[in-house]
């Protein structure tokens, strides 16, 4: 115990908190993995895709807390080919159309607002590590275009949507340079299982296309700048 | 025969079915119809209807009324028909793979648009 008071001791003697700027802004490149529930487009809708999340970032002065805001954006295609008795959007797929080709795409995007809670931070060691809780306003869209069914070329594109304010739950870390440059390693949780969209493109239809998201994770890397 | 008298239908060679024309109509039976009607020794079923009938009164038993397969019904009004008939029987159509070949193109894209695809 005394030894590690010791090293303790030895270590504030030679290291001083860096003083954090007041203002930083920087962007994220994200890899965002969002998987769905069976048969509500586990099997139409890439469950990875690539984002991009511009942000700045205010830190409170004389305090270990940041307001950030930042816009996310992530977006993904993908080509599947469906045969009766498999469900396309909530619809079971009819022999007499299968096999039914899709195109479909998703983009999520929206504002995002967090209170971050960063660790101190010492000129010796660069590392510093934050964590934080936010809200998200977040809008999805899906589309499902119908490329092919049974002989036919398809013309129908089907769009569900869905609009909801999201839990976002963020872990990271910044990476020092200098003063003012860093780089960053980001983990977000968001609760995009709230995200139930259903067919808004004024379609005629008997059965309605829906979409069921579960929550997802944004891995991401980014550069900050302080000033 | 003229178009008041009796007017007599075979079906199957087994069975008739008759009509007669109105009361005041003049009913004439030829000769070898009578001739006929002894050899089978069948009952006679006679109808007397106030208006004169075109069709014959029975139909062959055998006759379907309605074909099960029958696909007319496919059409852009079951777009807007949510009856629980009409949806049973537009996906017995859908799922039944001997209708693909029954179904005409308009048919097949009115039924992918029931389903939403």
């Amino acid at each position: 115990m005394k030894l590690i008071i010791v090293l303790l001791s030895a270590l504030a003697s030679t290291t001083t908190i860096a003083k954090e700027l007041p203002f930083y802004f920087g962007a994220d490149g994200q890899y965002c993995k969002m998987c769905f529930k069976q048969n509500y487009g586990d099997n139409l809708y890439n469950k990875k895709s690539l984002g991009l999340n511009p942000f700045f970032g205010i830190n409170i002065k004389d305090s270990p807390f940041a307001v950030e805001v930042g816009y996310q954006y992530c977006d993904s295609s993908r080509t599947s080919t469906l045969t009766a008795n498999e469900y396309a959007s909530g619809v079971q797929v009819p022999q007499t159309l299968e096999p039914i080709t899709f195109r479909s795409s998703l983009k999520l995007k929206g504002p995002h607002v967090s209170l971050l809670l960063l660790a101190p931070r010492y000129d010796a060691y660069p590392l510093q590590f934050f964590g934080g809780i936010g809200i998200s306003h977040t809008k999805a869209t899906f589309e499902r275009a119908t490329m092919q069914f049974n002989s036919f070329v398809g013309k129908t594109n089907r769009k569900m949507e869905a609009s909801r304010s999201l839990r976002r739950l963020t872990l990271g870390a910044n990476y020092f340079f200098t003063k003012e440059f860093a780089i960053r390693a980001t983990l977000v949780l968001v609760n995009t299982e709230k995200l139930h969209a259903f067919a808004s493109d004024g379609i005629q239809s008997h059965f309605i296309p829906e979409v069921r998201p579960q929550n997802s994770v944004y891995y991401g890397v980014g550069l900050r700048w302080g000033f | 025969m003229d178009d008041d008298s009796l007017n007599i239908s075979y079906f199957n060679n087994q069975s008739l079915a008759v009509s007669i024309f109105p009361e005041e109509s003049q009913i004439t039976i030829e000769s070898h119809l009578i001739e006929n009607l002894q050899k089978t020794q069948q009952e006679l079923t006679i109808l007397a209807t106030k208006s004169v009938q075109t069709e014959p009164v029975f139909a062959p038993a055998n006759t379907p009324i309605e074909k099960k397969d029958d696909t007319s019904f496919i059409n852009p009004s079951i777009l807007t028909q949510y009856d629980a008939t009409t949806v049973q029987k537009v996906q017995e159509i859908a799922n039944n793979p001997a209708s693909s070949t029954k179904l005409s193109n308009e048919q097949k894209q009115i039924i992918a648009q029931f389903y939403g695809i």
